[in-house]
């Protein structure tokens, strides 16, 4: 930094910092290295009483998690509220690792399916083209939109779409046991060969263009369900499906 | 000599479209006539497999198969490289749409519009000289030559430059002169490695992709991601 800027540099911090009543130079600050203000004790917080008893502060997120599950559990508790309880064993200051699969597993179970009959994660993304959903009647950004691979159907594995006698542009059904969607398969070699992509959630728009789209939507087949809500009341927008190739017609 | 070029650095591109969108409005072109398209291309096999963006259009080319077999000369190529549609001269044949190596020639037969009826702005800018003939990218050459005329420089004065060009969210594509080697074209051909599309046809097209940093001299020969290779 040259001397001049560091010069006028220290004049006015020094300015901001005593309301004016102290303008320093550089020339003393590199002889006095720093200089102190009165702040009142009131304004400390609870370091006064940290000091006093032996405390340190708490750690952000490890130890400040496991303090509000606690509380929260028993303020829960106290009115006798236990619905939450599962969510409660989230508030933890270092989890071990945990079957993350294992939820989404087993609701195939519960919605009466067989786990080993659903292979696939299905998973949705954001679309560049249409952000957040605010121009989805614009025709022209459809247009650009089908540009970019998945627009105009479920995203597959190349390999894993052949292994299922699926080719591309081909009418699919991905079913979940309680409900299906239609739509084509878009095939890709940048996926995993266990999880399909449906870009977008557009199959409830109900308002002119967008409502023809005709391209399906996580939305449908994802269930709303306690045990996949996790403990910030919300979950990850996952489910397991099956596809299969369908007739044409039905796309 | 003016030897006007468009480079795209396919490291920048991110697929957004806005090019394309910013093509349509500026030639006010009809639905999924798309002058400047960008390609989602993968390369390789999953799990070693990746993506890029390509865009493309008319490549403006150096000796254009589309201008050979045009039975009208409707088809020309000016002296800065810029190859033009004469609307009047073209009988709609399309014998350009298929001698172009790179598919950047459209024809519409009727007036199309966005949702069925025309809107007020695509009524007013509705242009039945461009049905039933074929069109294409024109690298925005009324802007060029309207720059020009101000003494504006195309590449460099956003108001006489491609409207692809203007609207890159990434700085993805440049255009400027081949012919001046201060150029901003000429700076970044010299500086990084790069290829054209089809090269091997002979057509000598006017549109550079960047892929990678130039190779300092003695280094291994790299391919490039057309299967050719470049020191």
């Amino acid at each position: 930094m040259p001397a001049v800027t560091g010069d006028a540099n220290c004049r006015a911090a020094s300015a901001e910092l005593t309301d004016g009543a102290q303008i320093h130079d550089l020339a003393w600050w590199k002889e006095n290295g720093l200089a102190t203000k009165s702040f009142p004790r009131t304004d400390w917080y609870l370091f006064p009483t940290l000091v006093a008893r032996g405390l340190r502060f708490e750690l952000p997120y490890q130890e400040r998690l496991k303090r509000v599950g606690a509380e929260l559990g028993r303020r829960l508790h106290e009115h006798d509220m236990r619905w939450w309880d599962k969510q409660l064993e989230e508030y933890q200051a270092l989890p071990i690792w945990k079957d993350f699969a294992a939820p989404w597993v087993a609701a195939v179970t519960v919605a009466g399916g067989q786990p080993r009959d659903y292979p696939f994660w299905l998973l949705t993304a954001r679309s560049m083209q249409y952000a957040w959903g605010g121009n989805v009647g614009m025709q022209l950004i459809k247009e650009v939109a089908d540009n970019i691979a998945g627009h105009r159907g479920v995203i597959i594995n190349t390999r894993t779409a052949e292994s299922l006698g699926i080719g591309d542009g081909d009418a699919v059904e991905i079913a979940t046991p309680q409900r299906a969607v239609r739509g084509r398969a878009v095939l890709r070699q940048g996926i995993r060969p266990d999880t399909l992509l449906l870009i977008g959630q557009f199959d409830h728009w109900a308002t002119p263009f967008a409502k023809d789209f005709g391209v399906p939507s996580l939305n449908t087949l994802a269930t709303m369900s306690l045990d996949l809500t996790d403990a910030t009341g919300s979950g990850a927008d996952i489910v397991r499906v099956k596809i299969a190739k369908t007739e044409e017609k039905a796309a | 000599m003016t030897r006007w070029a468009m480079i795209a650095d396919l490291r920048r591109c991110v697929g957004c479209q806005t090019c394309t969108a910013a093509c349509r409005h500026a030639n006010a072109t009809p639905p999924g006539v798309q002058w400047r398209r960008v390609l989602d291309m993968e390369f390789g096999e999953y799990p070693d497999v990746q993506r890029a963006f390509v865009p493309v259009g008319c490549q403006h080319c150096d000796d254009p198969p589309c201008m050979d077999v045009c039975p009208t000369k409707a088809t020309k190529k000016r002296a800065d490289g810029i190859v033009t549609i004469d609307y009047d001269l073209c009988i709609g044949c399309a014998y350009c749409a298929v001698a172009c190596p790179y598919q950047a020639r459209y024809k519409t037969e009727k007036a199309l519009f966005a949702y069925g009826q025309p809107t007020v702005s695509e009524a007013k800018r509705q242009d039945d000289a461009q049905l039933a003939v074929a069109t294409k990218c024109t690298f925005c050459v009324e802007r060029i030559d309207a720059g020009i005329e101000k003494g504006q420089q195309p590449g460099v004065d956003p108001e006489a430059t491609p409207a692809c060009v203007n609207s890159c969210i990434a700085n993805a594509l440049t255009f400027g002169d081949l012919d001046d080697p201060h150029s901003n074209v000429s700076q970044l051909l010299a500086e990084n490695q790069h290829f054209r599309m089809h090269e091997e046809l002979g057509t000598g097209p006017g549109f550079y992709y960047l892929w990678d940093k130039a190779v300092a001299a003695g280094s291994r020969v790299q391919p490039t991601p057309t299967g050719g290779a470049r020191p």
